[in-house]
């Protein structure tokens, strides 16, 4: 019995080094210190067969994902990567593996920002969007989607960081935007050319009837009050109705190019003697795409109202050039108390410039804003000359 | 002198003396994932759920199958123990029940420990009592 007991063992050990843990050892009924024996290894075989199992299925799962995935230890070097990362950034695993995360990402300091928003804030996810980098310096958009692996005994093990190729997204957003920009710019400049041709015409008919109505010399002084007071409110009014048309569409703008219309528009606030606004361009300034007109002129008249409003600038320089690399670039600087760009609510001020950004950018211009604490803020566009769609 | 409290059926004898309960695996019995919830329903029926220390004596039994090791060293399994303590007089099935205390997928969440002799185990337990 001890013989074939031994045998049992024997082949068990056998099968287990050829990686077959499929195979079970008898046990005997006596149930004796070999039986025990086998019965261990039995146990033992069917644990590396789940592990092995496990880890099959895990790898294939892992390789299978479509999103790039890095396993992160906790100083920031890579442990592991999936085939995904491969495929998309032309890096073989040496390359990687060991190496520091951020040989990948644009922004250097990317690790450092995951771990302190991880450990910091106590979050189990943080996402933000950052530039890959492949191989051959391509850049790519993405999506990063990290957190921390913690294993089962709650030991924390290092990073999981899921990377998503969202330049397809951003470029459907992008063409989303130009489209619901472009269509509500069509439908302004038809309000304000219905405006313009059916009740601006209207109104100038009156304004010269009423001076028909002057000139038959009717000398009655409640009369004359009259008509007086009628060509005061149709003079207000024509007033009116071209500051609306303006606001809804300059026809400057459309006729003559962001450069006249921002020369008019400074001549206005000039006027009013709020602040002084100084204009230098170049001269022969190309016409841009007419929706990169307009999107930019509303950019700079809001950037302009808000300077009028909390700036407390005493002068505001406007420079418009053209640079070598195909794009009109505006300059506007203030002296005003300026702001803490970091300290903006995301619900109201921050929004509104993320607004004035995102347009610019879906029409591929570049939009940088800076600001600091007395010395007056800065707005730094750029738009390309020609269509880049 | 507490009253021990016990529980005995075709394949376990569970025990309560002095605060620390002996589970023995009577001879020849194979635990399958049934089985393996019976012990830990009577266990905790025994314990009134309070958590207690365990001693696990393994001889005699034919073995574990996996649903049911993977089952008992899960957090239901393991509920109501404060620390465990194997005791096994073969050297072979010490050196096994070390194994799987030390790899990863049984690594309990509670202390436990391998003993030769039970009083040995007895002496350690009474910390957790």
């Amino acid at each position: 019995m001890k013989e074939e007991q031994i045998k049992e063992i024997n082949d068990l050990l056998l099968a287990y080094s050829a990686g077959d843990y499929t195979v079970k050892g008898k046990i005997s009924e006596e149930v004796d210190e070999i039986d025990m024996i086998i019965s261990g290894i039995n146990m033992l075989g069917e644990e590396l067969e789940s592990t092995n199992v496990s880890r099959d299925y895990f790898s294939s799962i892992y390789n299978a994902v479509t999103d790039l995935v890095f396993i992160v230890d906790l100083d920031g070097s890579v442990k592991e990567i999936n085939q995904a990362v491969t495929d998309l950034l032309k890096f073989s695993p040496d390359e990687l593996v060991k190496n520091q995360l951020s040989i990948v990402f644009k922004d250097k300091d990317i690790f450092k920002k995951i771990k302190d928003r991880l450990d910091q804030k106590n979050q189990k996810s943080y996402s933000l969007e950052k530039t890959l980098l492949s191989k051959n310096k391509e850049a790519i958009l993405v999506l990063i989607t990290s957190s921390k692996i913690i294993d089962r005994y709650g030991s924390f093990k290092g990073y999981l960081i899921s990377v998503k190729d969202i330049t397809q997204q951003k470029q459907t957003e992008k063409l989303i935007l130009q489209t619901v920009v472009s269509t509500q710019q069509k439908e302004q400049k038809r309000v304000a050319d219905d405006l313009h041709d059916s009740l601006g015409q209207e109104l100038s008919m009156a304004k010269l009837m009423i001076s028909n109505l002057e000139s038959l010399k009717i000398e009655n002084e409640d009369h004359i009050h009259l008509v007086k007071t009628c060509k005061d409110i149709l003079d207000s009014s024509i007033k009116q109705l071209r500051s609306i048309c303006f606001d809804l569409m300059p026809s400057v703008l459309i006729k003559g190019g962001l450069y006249l219309a921002l020369e008019e528009l400074i001549n206005t606030l000039n006027r009013q003697k709020l602040i002084t606004f100084n204009f230098k361009a170049i001269e022969n300034i190309p016409r841009l795409d007419s929706d990169i007109e307009i999107v930019s002129f509303r950019v700079i008249q809001e950037f302009i109202n808000n300077t009028i409003k909390h700036s407390e600038a005493k002068e505001v320089n406007i420079e418009f050039f053209e640079t070598k690399d195909n794009y009109i670039r505006i300059l506007i600087k203030d002296n005003g108390k300026g702001f803490d760009t970091k300290s903006l609510d995301l619900k109201h001020d921050g929004r509104g410039l993320n607004n004035m950004k995102s347009r610019i950018l879906a029409f591929n211009g570049k939009f940088k804003l800076s600001s600091k604490i007395n010395e007056g803020t800065r707005l730094d566009l750029r738009l390309p000359t020609k269509k880049q769609i | 002198m507490e009253v021990p409290s016990r529980f005995e059926n075709d394949f376990v004898i569970l025990e309560i003396e002095n605060g620390i309960m002996r589970l023995t695996y009577k001879a020849g019995a194979t635990i399958n994932l049934d089985n393996a919830k019976t012990i830990v329903q009577k266990r905790l029926q025994l314990t009134n759920k309070k958590a207690i220390p365990v001693i696990i004596d393994d001889i005699g039994f034919k073995g574990i199958e996996k649903d049911a090791r993977d089952y008992l060293s899960s957090d239901e399994g393991i509920k109501g123990i404060s620390a465990a303590a194997l005791v096994s007089k073969s050297v072979f099935s010490a050196y096994l029940a070390n194994f799987f205390l030390k790899i990863s997928f049984y690594k309990p969440k509670m202390p436990a420990r391998v003993f030769k002799d039970e009083s040995e185990a007895r002496k350690w337990l009474i910390d957790f009592v």
